[in-house]
């Protein structure tokens, strides 16, 4: 799905990220962890093609994504509220989503009805700009707009930082759900070991724009590995 | 997604912005200020032909205008330079849709030409083009002549938008821009060379040749392409972020130090006003403040009691407070981001309003020095600053603090203070009439009866008596404050 080759990001000479290969196979969900300034959301901002690179490449499904656009049909993301249209509410934004996705009407019901106990009723609805939502009810609108016209791959930047306790948990089960039924590739990074042992198969441990390990195993073996690096 | 249906979120964008949607007066203030300089264009443009004929008595209007029009493209490209912005932040909600980026780019560009600033051209020069150049040369005559302007203004529209971005906030590019102007200014003023006569047989082959509206449409295409590409290669994320690697120098200025907590804030605000785009905006407004006498006080008498003489002591009032009245109009907002970190420090609001105070007398003291030379025009010029900034530090000072706690507004502080209305309440638009008609109502009476040497020295005492007496009021404000801070601290989390 996702082919980096010799990828590089340098501020000023700073290399804040260096990668010299990585594939991440089709519908596998791939975590990413590292402490704050590993480049996580680097990498993530790298492949959307949202920052340049200092050097080298990244493709999805074979194209490079510094060239062409077609993989954004098939891409979703969410990695801060910046992506959202904080002066719409989120119905109003949805259905702006619903037009750039070319998607109809029914597809927006099917895909609200896929969120409807992720939303709990406090999202579709509301008559509250996104601006004034609170940040987990941003989260949401974010994280459920990344799954806008069935994308096989998408791209969450700390999904579970800031959502309630039984969001995490139907977040969880939501990707559980599209990867088993839609085979969709995921790339999460985040903070929470035991979420992201949870839900990933395979593990990415950055240190200061290293790979320094690439962990897969039983969830059990995963979260020992990260354990041991993170109390160290 | 549409070009439509992209304008028509930019619309509700707007309309429902924090600044205008949740001010009501911010938005009728610029309304009107939007009517008054079109009304200008309009009234300019009726009685272009009237002016040049008759007030300036030139036959030959249309050659006239010709040899003018390319300083009308240069003050085009001056306000277009500093009022246009390619709104680039918009990129980064839309990037990661699948909207190829080329297209979000036209989208931006195409947008940023909705603008009132393109209708200028055509506003003011149809009615001349119609009386003068149809009506001695043909419709299409006119038509050629007012098309080639029009494309070329829309075509300085592209160009601006480019060298803005390139020229970004660059201290360096503004010099360069100035040193152009005034050369080129200058060299038609005295007569060196004129830039107006060199491109004036292009405009005047207009009236009789398409090849110059041709060139026109070519240049327009040319400008808008190039600007396409110029964006298309800056549309990343990292390119709208310009915060990351800025330079961060050390600014302490050592003598508050010993004024504790109270220095420590001050301290904090002079680094806040040099770190943020708007504050450094007013500050430079302050000092460009400073010259504002140099439009009265060459012409003024004041050997004479009379009119004059009153008068100075609006300029001096204004001098030696310009620091006070520009940026202190915002004064609590200026800190809205960050205003419960005050509230909750052990004595926070009393080191606050100290901390402010101790800046604006610092800042004011420097402006009143600086303002000090103006005496060449006049001895009595010494003595009203020297009241008039002795009133502003004693009264002034906490007339303004006063009247900032009226529904203060949060604003943004790290966007640029052109066009932003940010903060802007009731309060701001009425606070200079207190801070200017006070001090009159003490002065007048004295200098009307016993000269006004009598009214600067009653202001003056009642001034010292205001700085004698500085912890006091200093408490009775930080009562006042205290009572409000709930309802200000709401105001800034935007509860309101």
């Amino acid at each position: 799905m996702i082919t980096i080759e010799s990828l590089k990001k340098a501020y000023d000479g700073t290399v804040v990220l260096d990668i010299p290969e990585l594939t991440i196979p089709q519908t596998q969900c791939f975590g990413l962890v590292g402490n704050n300034g590993a480049g996580k959301t680097t990498l993530l901002r790298l492949i959307l093609d949202l920052i340049r690179a200092s050097a080298g490449e990244v493709h999805i499904e074979g194209e490079n994504v510094t060239k062409g656009e077609n993989w954004k049909k098939i891409t979703g993301a969410y990695l801060d509220d910046h992506m959202l249209l904080g002066y719409l509410t989120p119905d109003e934004y949805f259905e702006v989503l619903r037009k750039v996705h070319k998607m109809s009407l029914d597809d927006l019901k099917l895909h609200n009805e896929r969120f409807e106990s992720f939303f709990n009723d406090e999202i579709i609805g509301q008559k509250k700009y996104i601006r004034d939502l609170s940040k987990g009810n941003k989260k949401r609108v974010g994280i459920s707009a990344a799954f806008f016209g069935n994308p096989q791959l998408v791209l969450l930047d700390e999904p579970f930082e800031s959502l309630d306790p039984s969001s995490q948990i139907r977040l969880k089960k939501i990707v559980e759900k599209e990867k088993k039924e839609k085979n969709t590739t995921f790339l999460i990074s985040s903070h929470d070991l035991d979420h992201v042992t949870d839900v990933c198969e395979r593990i990415v441990l950055l240190e200061k724009g290293l790979i320094i390990q690439d962990i897969t195993g039983t969830r059990e073996e995963k979260f020992a590995a990260l354990n041991v690096y993170f109390s160290g | 997604m549409t070009f439509f249906q992209f304008i028509n979120l930019q619309l509700k964008s707007k309309l429902r912005s924090v600044s205008l949607g949740r001010d009501l007066i911010a938005a009728i203030f610029l309304l009107i200020i939007i009517l008054f300089i079109l009304g200008y264009v309009v009234l300019i443009s009726v009685s272009l032909p009237f002016i040049i004929r008759s007030f300036l008595e030139v036959e030959d209007a249309i050659g006239f205008l010709n040899g003018y029009i390319v300083f009308f493209f240069a003050t085009e490209f001056l306000y277009r330079f500093f009022l246009q912005k390619l709104p680039v932040a918009e990129l980064q909600h839309y990037l990661h849709l699948p909207i190829p980026r080329w297209k979000i780019v036209h989208f931006l560009l195409q947008r940023s030409f909705i603008s009132l600033l393109n209708l200028v051209a055509i506003i003011l020069l149809v009615p001349f083009s119609i009386i003068e150049v149809a009506g001695s040369h043909g419709a299409s005559s006119a038509f050629s002549w007012l098309g080639t302007i029009v494309l070329i203004s829309w075509s300085v529209h592209w160009i601006a938008l480019v060298f803005k971005r390139g020229i970004g906030d660059r201290m360096i590019g503004y010099l360069i821009m100035l040193a152009v102007y005034l050369f080129s200014f200058g060299a038609q003023y005295y007569g060196w060379y004129s830039i107006g006569e060199v491109v004036k047989p292009f405009f005047d082959m207009a009236i009789s040749s398409p090849i110059p509206i041709a060139m026109a449409l070519i240049l327009l295409a040319v400008s808008y392409y190039g600007a396409y590409q110029y964006y298309r290669k800056r549309a990343y994320e990292e390119d709208i972020e310009t915060k990351r690697g800025n330079f961060v120098e050390n600014s302490q200025i050592d003598f508050l130090s010993r004024f504790g907590t109270a220095g420590a804030f001050a301290d904090m605000e002079w680094k806040l006003i040099l770190r943020h785009k708007k504050s450094r905006s007013y500050l430079y407004i302050s000092a460009l403040f400073l010259l504002y006498a140099l439009l009265f006080y060459p012409t003024l008498d004041f050997t004479e009691p009379g009119f004059d003489q009153h008068f100075t002591l609006f300029i001096g009032l204004f001098i030696t407070g310009s620091f006070l009245y520009n940026y202190g109009q915002f004064n609590l907002s200026w800190n809205s981001a960050n205003f419960d970190y005050y509230l909750i420090q052990k004595n926070g609001i009393e080191s606050y309003i100290q901390g402010k105070a101790i800046l604006f007398i610092a800042i004011s003291l420097i402006c009143y020095l600086i303002s000090l030379p103006y005496a060449f025009y006049g001895l009595p010029i010494l003595f009203v600053h020297t009241a008039a900034f002795i009133f502003n530090m004693g009264v002034g000072i906490h007339l303004l603090t006063i009247i900032s706690f009226w529904k203060p507004k949060p604003m943004d502080i790290n966007k640029s203070a052109m066009f932003n209305y940010e903060g802007l309440g009731a309060a701001q638009f009425l606070m200079i009439i207190p801070m200017l008609a006070i001090p009159y109502i003490i002065y007048l009476p004295f200098a009307l009866t016993m000269g006004y040497e009598a009214g600067l020295a009653v202001l003056a005492i009642i001034g010292l008596v205001g700085i004698v007496f500085f912890r006091k009021i200093t408490t009775f404000l930080v009562d006042q404050l205290y009572k409000n801070r709930h309802e200000i601290s709401a105001s800034f989390r935007q509860e309101l």
